[in-house]
């Protein structure tokens, strides 16, 4: 299996090398920490929408992708994502090996050359990126925020977690929220680029078959005017768990129902509890030998999809479901029921070994692809594990049935969301 | 069963295929250093396949809408009351089934116990146990999910797309049908489609990953014992589509943020399959992306113009018996886009696609090819959608040389014209 070769490369940047030849194309990407929060969230995702755009020598959407259809269909994108409370800003590329290319033909470095130019040489005018791409793309964010509803599956559970954590720093949208964009200018916008390149941290990440001491003279070399202050990535605090127990209803114009409930399980990553905790979890409600789909979904039909997942670096879990309006106690009652079940003890054999080669299974079958992989241990690095595949699946192997239901009293439910139709309010 | 052996020097991969005697095609793909398997047993009945005769029989069978995904569901259910997902589950696998417009296939990915895996997979595909109990009971729960679709933006979108492109031909109705349509299954209709669909000389098994092909043969033979392959092709009537579009705007109203917009041309020169079809769908590749990819000039004027809000996908579809060329994004104004799209053509398909923008765009597409390979679930899914129209998945290699301009620029100017074109569009309540 595929483990990590790590190096510093200066203060405040890192690479990490997943060496393998099995695959036909090689990626890197370069990752900038940003501690989420409200009043950078927004700067962060536009940052990422202009600067896909284009840079100084490839100065539009048209010149980049002719370069990347030049390299034969190479991958370059950027973009925001969420772990806990870290919103990084990726740029990534990818490439096919040459090795399947006409006899002298490269498409990596093309693409390696492409990735620093976007990063390093924006297209700028003065102290401002080009103020026609600002106010387009603010326009454009805007609207993407909007359509989150649009998938009521995935909006419902946002929507609980937005408000579970309201007075967190999880509870920010990774796109961030449209008075503070209304207020970026294109001037401002340069300047947060600047910071954010004089900050980091910055995790750099290589998979493939490539030549990396080569790799890391180019990061070396192209960084060799950035001075970064920061080392520490941004890691999540634990969630605080509420008082009391709330209720909360939204009505959109829709057919079907959408049932979440919010947990606080008050265990991270670190914590030795938290395999037994994946355990729970699987054992509940991830795949088609859980409790939530084998009763809630298949014996007694009340829901379309009925899963649970854990927000790994909160210390959260959210159960969530697609049901009739009409149904809605019944359902509720019944996932209370599994939650109950694993508490007392009532895990079959089957149930508990399912589970267990299911999460093993999934966690070797991480290895086989590029994004997957990259990102497992860009995860492992913030929770601040840092557990090779083999090893964590070592752990998880150790998770007894005892272990379980000990978990299992941790759990303590917190809200349910409530996404119905007009007449089933 | 004997295997034979065919290596694509270009890929570096190796493809076994054998023929079994009940019929069965059997594909294996050993992916080396990958964890994981995946296998998928696939049967060349879809959606769209709702009148057809049956081998050795002389008249048609007209079913209602949905029985194959219907059908999907039912195999699950097993005669002695045993649960598929628990049998797989045992095992480590994750499995799962789709229904699409032109396939149904059963599949399972497990890094553990493959042969027991497939043997579960063969298995239960091959024991139908269909009640009028059992048929009642799937009625309510794929009533549900019918209405999760009817949610679904992105789904109403697609639906209404195609039942404007297309007067006639099947694919203008859902995969899953209606409830009104689905309350006519039967178990008889249930059972004549599986003696008809699920004979194994309709079939197709494909294994990719950490695989070895003799196992894999011998866990065919040793699971399959029957040989009464038709000798005698499925008959199947699509109606009689005529060229033009049924109707050339369709709107809904949904709960979305924004309008959303489908535009695209209906492909009219339908009919063949294999290489022929692979060389087509590739031409209309190189048109997608030369015409309305991010290279080109529209795209720019839709974008930089604030016609379209974020980015604009392109699809192409080539089926045997039908097909389209398809536009998609969000817009404060789908009817501005789609003026937009055909002033552009007006003056760009005189002209045709440039010399340089061609060889380019064979380059990136030449290049995704490779890349597919990295990824055995998509090179599973792939290769089943495209066995049953006679492609094969090193034949790309052969035809992507043969294309020329001048055949690109031919079909770019004969269909995509506005008496083609479609537009659908949901719109905020």
């Amino acid at each position: 299996m595929e483990n990590l070769k790590s190096y510093d490369i200066k203060h405040g940047i890192r690479l990490f090398y997943i060496p393998t030849k099995k695959f036909k194309t090689a990626a890197m990407s370069i990752n900038f920490h940003r501690a989420l929060k409200k009043e950078e969230a927004s700067f962060n995702a536009l940052l990422a929408d202009v600067m896909r755009r284009g840079c100084a020598k490839y100065p539009d959407q048209a010149s980049v992708m002719k370069l990347r259809q030049e390299l034969y269909g190479a991958y370059f994108d950027v973009d925001v994502r969420r772990k806990g409370e870290d919103q990084i800003l990726s740029f990534s590329i990818s490439a096919v090996n040459e090795r399947f290319l006409p006899e002298g033909e490269t498409a990596f470095t093309g693409a390696l050359d492409l990735l620093f130019e976007m990063i390093l040489n924006p297209l700028v005018t003065g102290e401002a990126f080009k103020s026609e791409y600002v106010e387009q793309e603010k326009i454009n964010l805007k609207n993407d925020i909007d359509a989150v509803i649009n998938d009521k599956r995935s909006y419902a559970t946002w929507r609980l977690i937005e408000l579970m954590c309201k007075d967190e720093p999880y509870g920010v949208h990774e796109l961030g929220d449209k008075e503070s964009i209304d207020k970026i200018t294109a001037e401002s916008l340069y300047s947060h680029y600047n910071k954010i390149m004089s900050e980091g941290p910055v995790d750099v990440f290589v998979t493939g078959d490539v030549d990396i001491e080569n790799i890391i003279n180019v990061v070396k070399d192209k960084f060799s005017n950035i001075a970064l202050t920061k080392t520490e990535l941004p890691k999540a605090e634990i969630h605080k768990p509420a008082e009391t127990e709330t209720e909360i209803v939204e009505t959109f114009d829709v057919t079907q129902a959408k049932l979440c409930v919010g947990y606080s399980t008050g265990i991270m990553p670190t914590d030795p509890d938290y395999p037994a905790l994946m355990v729970y979890n699987g054992i509940l409600g991830s795949g088609a030998h859980s409790k939530l789909f084998n009763n809630v979904r298949e014996k007694l039909s009340l829901a379309y999809y009925a899963a649970s997942r854990l927000d790994r670096y909160k210390g959260m879990m959210v159960v969530s479901s697609g049901i009739e309006i009409a149904n809605k106690h019944k359902a509720l009652d019944e996932i209370n029921v599994q939650l109950e079940d694993i508490k007392n003890g009532n895990i079959s054999d089957y149930e508990y070994d399912a589970t267990m080669k299911s999460i093993i299974n999934a966690l070797r079958a991480l290895g086989d692809d590029i994004g997957y992989l990259e990102d497992y241990y860009l995860g492992q690095a913030l929770s601040g594990t840092s557990l090779s595949l083999e090893d964590h699946i070592k752990l998880i192997e150790k998770v007894t049935i005892d272990d379980v239901v000990r978990v299992a009293k941790r759990i303590k439910p917190e809200m349910v969301y409530f996404l119905t139709g007009k007449e089933g309010k | 069963m004997k295997l034979e052996k065919i290596y694509n020097d270009i890929v570096k991969e190796t493809l076994y295929l054998a023929k079994h005697k009940s019929g069965l095609s059997v594909y294996i793909m050993p992916k080396e250093g990958y964890s994981k398997s995946y296998a998928i047993f696939g049967t060349h009945f879809g959606s769209i396949d709702r009148k057809f005769i049956t081998p050795g029989q002389k008249e048609y069978t007209e079913i209602p809408d949905g029985v194959a995904h219907f059908l999907e569901h039912k195999l699950f259910e097993q005669p002695d009351g045993g649960n598929v997902f628990e049998s797989y589950a045992r095992h480590g696998a994750n499995a799962n089934a789709y229904t699409s417009f032109n396939l149904t296939a059963y599949l399972f990915e497990s890094t553990q116990d493959i042969i027991e895996n497939l043997g579960i997979l063969l298995d239960f595909v091959r024991q139908p146990y269909f009640t009028d109990e059992n048929v009642e009971k799937e009625q309510g729960i794929i009533g549900q999910e019918i209405g999760m679709y009817d949610d679904d933006p992105d789904w109403r979108l697609m639906m209404n797309f195609l039942a404007s492109m297309y007067a006639e031909h099947p694919v203008n109705r859902d995969i899953a049908g209606t409830v009104e349509s689905i309350s006519k299954i039967t178990k008889d209709t249930l059972y004549q489609c599986y003696n008809t669909f699920y004979n194994l000389s309709n079939m197709v098994l494909f294994v990719i990953g950490d695989v070895s092909p003799e196992a894999v043969a011998e866990c065919v033979e040793e699971h399959i014992t029957e040989t009464e392959p038709f000798t005698e092709e499925i008959v199947r009537d699509y109606g009689n589509e005529k060229p033009e579009v049924l109707r050339s705007e369709i709107t809904q109203k949904l709960s979305v943020s924004v309008p959303m917009f489908m535009f695209g041309f209906k492909d009219t020169d339908c009919g063949y399959d294999g290489k022929s079809l692979l060389k087509k769908s590739l031409e209309l590749s190189i048109i997608a992306r030369a015409i309305f990819g991010k290279s080109g000039e529209l795209y720019t004027k839709l974008y930089d113009g604030g016609y379209i809000l974020g980015e604009l996908g392109v699809e192409v579809e080539s089926e045997k018996d039908y097909g389209f060329t398809m536009l998609s994004g969000e817009s404060n104004n789908p009817e501005e886009v789609k003026r937009v799209v055909l002033e552009y053509l007006k003056d760009a398909t005189p002209k045709g696609i440039a010399k340089e923008d061609f060889e380019r765009i064979k380059r990136s597409i030449w290049g995704q090819y490779i890349k597919q390979f990295n990824n055995i679930n998509a090179v599973a899914h792939g290769f089943m959608s495209n066995i049953f129209n006679n492609i094969g998945i090193f034949d790309f290699v052969d035809v992507i040389d043969t294309i020329t301009l001048e055949d690109v620029n031919k079909r770019f100017k004969e269909q995509f014209i506005p008496e083609l074109s479609v537009l659908s569009v949901v719109e905020p309540v």
